[in-house]
């Protein structure tokens, strides 16, 4: 009896998260695992208050135009009952967006980048690309990705999270 | 540790949209960037190892919209244009681009009435032509604008070459200035940069007023530049005795005085004067500006054209404008 009440218990539980997915019919889900990883996209709204003084909002993203900036977060959550050991998040840079230089930024954590698609990934000042026959310095512009790989562990409910800023072109 | 590539599901490339209407690349107006109606979407993953196993997992998917930017740019390609009064079908050059991210038509409108000029011109019938044939000019194989029927319809950074044809008025004066502006206008909408017509862009996003206002217009300007050249001939005769008698053997000195007023430039300028009748051209006698010049036709810019009846000399002056002043020719000859 007292286990047919559990897993009925078990079941409920399990709707409501399934529920929880069917709000965001929007979006792909994210993918559950050990750790709970979560994009958004913001954009700055600027507007002036009572008093006169311009208040900047960061307020979802969706419509966005050329030239405006928007910033997105990625944050990690470790939803399971253990530690979480070399917690890296890899976010691709779409082509009609450049990375807005040292933008990037996370408490803890060490930031690295990809001019080939995500194939190596170094600091920026130490990336190179070809251009006009040459090798020279990667621009923010050349990025493709940017990765973000956690110092130390993660513990059990412990959240951590990246950001970075990008203009669309 | 390995790491899985991360997806990148931006839609249309980059500028992708070639030219419409066999038109022009544009030259010197860049436009706005990523196309209207791009979806911009982003995935992170995430890779760590947990009770000693790697895992790897992608988060949702985020997808912002890019909407489409209204921008226009209009840039004069005539320099001033010079005229006479009471000319016809003077054609002003202008270049229009859509500086925006997405395809866009344009109403197209020619203003004569600025104030700051010293005459209107008067817009020939039709005044607005597009350069069909892309000579560069007005010329037979042209289309004409009819507003409304084939308002030009331009894919993001595309241009078209717009001609503006004007009269120019009678009873005008020299260095009189009259302008002409185009005025291009974006038939989604114009107003103030911000502005959001909502779900009237490109594919059904919303548009908004980029900073050119939706409207741009720029101005060409005729000139009228007349050209009249006053000439005095002046005659001293020097008989064999002293005296100013025009007898047989005496000689006559001509001195030839030309100069060009007006705003205009008169070009390849030929000073010609036939020697008179009864008289013989005294070789190596002319001058020009007080330079000898030799009687051949050489280097120099003068000549006897003893070969003619009747003989004459010549000055090849070139272009002259009235700020290179008072020329003079002097040439002599005998009487016979």
């Amino acid at each position: 009896m007292n286990k047919l009440r559990i897993a009925m218990i078990s079941l409920a539980a399990l709707f409501t998260s399934a529920n929880g997915f069917a709000q965001d019919a929007t979006e792909a889900p994210a993918q559950r695992g050990f750790i709970e990883v979560k994009t958004v996209v913001e954009k700055e709204q600027r507007s002036v208050n009572e008093a006169g003084d311009e208040v900047v909002q960061l307020v979802t993203a969706e419509k966005v135009l050329p030239g405006d900036v928007v910033i997105y977060t990625v944050t990690f959550t470790n939803i399971s009952d253990e530690v979480a050991d070399n917690v890296v998040i890899t976010n691709p840079i779409s082509e009609n967006l450049e990375y807005v230089a040292d933008s990037a930024f996370s408490p803890g954590v060490d930031v690295t980048f990809s001019v080939d698609n995500g194939q190596q990934f170094d600091a920026l000042e130490s990336l190179q690309v070809e251009r006009d026959g040459q090798r020279v310095a990667a621009a923010p512009s050349d990025l493709t990705h940017i990765r973000w790989r956690m110092r130390g562990e993660l513990a059990p409910g412990a959240q951590g999270f990246g950001r970075f800023r990008a203009r669309v072109e | 540790m390995k790491h899985l590539t991360t997806t990148n599901l931006a839609g249309a490339p980059k500028r992708a949209l070639a030219l419409l209407l066999g038109i022009c690349s544009a030259g010197h107006v860049s436009a706005e960037g990523t196309l209207a109606g791009t979806d911009i979407s982003n995935t992170a993953d995430v890779s760590y190892e947990i009770g000693g196993t790697a895992v790897n997992q992608s988060s949702n998917t985020v997808t912002i919209t890019v909407a489409e930017v209204i921008d226009v740019a209009v840039v004069l390609q005539s320099p001033q244009v010079a005229v006479s009064a009471g000319d016809t079908n003077e054609a002003l050059i202008f270049t229009l681009t859509n500086t925006g991210n997405a395809e866009e038509a344009f109403s197209l409108l020619v203003d004569n009435a600025d104030t700051g000029d010293d005459f209107d011109p008067v817009a020939a019938i039709p005044n607005l032509f597009f350069d069909t044939d892309a000579s560069g000019d007005l010329s037979v194989g042209d289309e004409a604008y009819v507003p409304g029927s084939n308002d030009p319809l331009l894919a993001a950074d595309a241009s078209v070459v717009v001609i503006v044809v004007n009269d120019i008025p009678v009873g005008l004066s020299n260095g009189d200035v009259g302008r002409s502006a185009l005025i291009a206008t974006a038939l989604t909408g114009a107003g103030a940069p911000g502005t959001i017509f909502a779900g009237q862009g490109t594919g059904g996003v919303d548009a908004v007023v980029g900073s050119s206002g939706g409207s741009a217009s720029a101005i060409g300007e005729y000139i009228v530049s007349d050209v009249a050249i006053a000439i005095d001939k002046s005659a001293v005769v020097v008989d064999l005795l002293g005296g100013d008698q025009p007898v047989p053997g005496a000689t006559i000195n001509y001195t030839i005085t030309f100069e060009v007023s007006g705003t205009g430039t008169a070009t390849a300028l030929v000073f010609r004067d036939p020697i008179p009748a009864n008289t013989t051209y005294i070789p190596g006698s002319l001058t020009f500006n007080g330079q000898p010049l030799t009687d051949q036709q050489d280097a120099d810019a003068g000549e006897f054209e003893a070969g003619v009846i009747p003989p004459a000399v010549t000055v090849q002056v070139g272009d002259l404008d009235a700020a290179a002043g008072l020329q003079t020719v002097r040439f002599s000859v005998l009487i016979d």
